[in-house]
């Protein structure tokens, strides 16, 4: 009985600690002290932009548009949450995951809540696009932005396979089945289509830019520079793509004025992955990008 | 002996108890102990850090700490093995005598005490009663060392004094190999006067 009661109160200490240790693991460190004083929230974007977060052990991962759409919802509904900062530090994505993200920032912009984006070392292509949804954009002077094209990169293997012996047989039910394919030469028809759907997604791409950098930056002078060509920072301040020069914490302030908040508002990141995010993350790692997409870069 | 029994003797009469698992070769259920011990200790540990953030020197991405984590409970059983094949290896080489099924579960079930640790770290942290976060991991780690020798002296019938040599041979071989390449290292380079 004495040896029951002894197991028994270790049992008991250790699965309370344990779930106390669980539930700080849980919440974000940010968010350990919350109250429901007004915030700024931080969205975080690193890596290149894919529909969802995958994990990688030799680079950054990537910034899936699942987690970063679901973090500003949260910025939409939660009261406290008075402005969003974006931290991007991305060299672009695929063009679906940009307006995916960019189309849920502009309803967040819709009903009020003002975002500001920060650009860390790279903000080019579809970080660029996001970042266009945003009311303000603050770089560095040195961060490398702008890059605004699209590009499909597809390979063809047709001579190597010969070469080792291998030989692919293709039933389709359409001409157009296997376009890109790796093991022929694209056809003129084919390379038409392609070129029609680069061309449509890059004059969305515009579209965004005009519409994010209206009154900003001429279309024209904007039509001869978004040609796939990055700037610095500053060049891109001089040309109207960017608004301020400035770091992390200028882009808190720039918030905090826009949205009429006190000086030193607190911060909480917003897509900081928690203890079961992270397992189930660990448990998903995904390929960066196949050979065959589309992306913005 | 059932599994509170176990658990019991192990914290209040080591001794019978370790002799009866090593006997009985319960090495799954060592095996598995140890694993809940060190899966305890991951979760646990982590909340730590997180009531503490430091900065680290060589910093892991957080999206990798679980699966890091993950791989240390993984060495650290395949860890568990290779010590318990080690010693019976170097207990039939020294004193002829080895029991690496019987070692594993008492080694395994020797680990027990170190579930306490983060815990009572994780109390004295929220608490603020720093000394204890000290504390408790070094009496701890005392208790479990000891427990690691009796498990030793137990499995192999050997005497306290032999089951001290034995643990120690593989940190004497450890230090040993690094003289041997310091002093390879430092005799090709050359010195100017």
């Amino acid at each position: 009985m004495q040896k029951k009661i002894v197991v028994g109160i270790i049992a008991v200490f250790l699965l309370i600690t344990g779930y106390l240790a669980i539930k700080t693991a849980s919440s974000p460190p940010d968010s350990i002290a919350k109250s429901s004083s007004p915030k700024i929230g931080v969205i975080e974007i690193n890596g290149a932009i894919t529909g969802n977060t995958s994990v990688s052990l030799i680079d950054s991962g990537t910034a899936g548009a699942d987690e970063i759409m679901k973090a500003i919802r949260k910025a939409g509904d939660r009261s406290d949450i008075k402005a969003v900062v974006l931290r991007i530090n991305s060299p672009g994505g695929t063009s679906g995951a940009s307006q995916e993200i960019g189309l849920e920032l502009d309803k967040l912009r819709a009903t009020g809540k003002p975002i500001i984006t920060s650009m860390g070392d790279v903000c080019a292509s579809g970080g660029y696009w996001i970042a266009c949804s945003s009311d303000h954009i603050v770089a560095n002077g040195s961060s490398l932005t702008g890059s605004i094209g699209v590009i499909m990169e597809l390979t063809n293997l047709q001579g190597l396979y010969e070469k080792i012996g291998i030989s692919s047989r293709v039933i389709k039910s359409g001409d157009m089945k296997d376009m890109g394919s790796p093991s022929r030469e694209l056809t003129s028809e084919e390379h038409q289509l392609l070129q029609a759907i680069i061309d449509d997604s890059y004059e969305q791409f515009l579209d965004q830019v005009m519409q994010g950098r209206k009154d900003k930056i001429d279309v024209d002078e904007l039509k001869t520079i978004a040609d796939g060509r990055i700037f610095s920072g500053r060049q891109a301040f001089e040309l109207g793509l960017v608004d301020s020069i400035g770091n992390y914490y200028d882009a808190l302030e720039t918030a905090e004025q826009i949205a009429g908040m006190d000086k030193d508002s607190p911060v909480e990141i917003l897509n900081t992955n928690n203890f079961w995010d992270h397992l189930a993350i660990n448990m998903n790692v995904q390929d960066l990008l196949t050979n065959n997409s589309f992306v913005l870069k | 002996m059932n599994l509170i029994e176990t658990i019991y003797g192990i914290m209040f009469t080591p001794v019978k108890t370790l002799n009866t698992i090593s006997k009985n070769n319960l090495w799954l259920a060592g095996i598995i102990l140890f694993s809940v011990v060190m899966i305890f200790n991951m979760i646990v540990n982590r909340g730590i850090v997180l009531l503490e953030p430091v900065e680290q020197v060589l910093a892991i991405p957080n999206s990798l700490i679980w699966l890091v984590a993950f791989i240390g409970v993984i060495f650290s059983v395949i860890m568990l093995f290779i010590m318990s094949g080690l010693y019976s290896l170097l207990g039939e080489i020294i004193y002829q005598t080895g029991n690496a099924k019987g070692l594993l579960a008492s080694l395994g079930f020797a680990s027990l005490p170190g579930i306490f640790a983060p815990p009572l770290q994780y109390i004295a942290i929220t608490a603020g009663f720093t000394p204890l976060s000290i504390l408790a991991p070094l009496v701890i780690g005392l208790w479990t060392l000891a427990l690691q020798i009796i498990a030793i002296r137990e499995s192999f019938e050997l005497s306290t004094s032999q089951a001290i040599f034995l643990y120690l041979i593989p940190m004497i071989l450890v230090i040993m190999i690094l003289i041997v390449i310091l002093v390879t290292i430092s005799s090709t380079i050359p010195f100017y006067k």
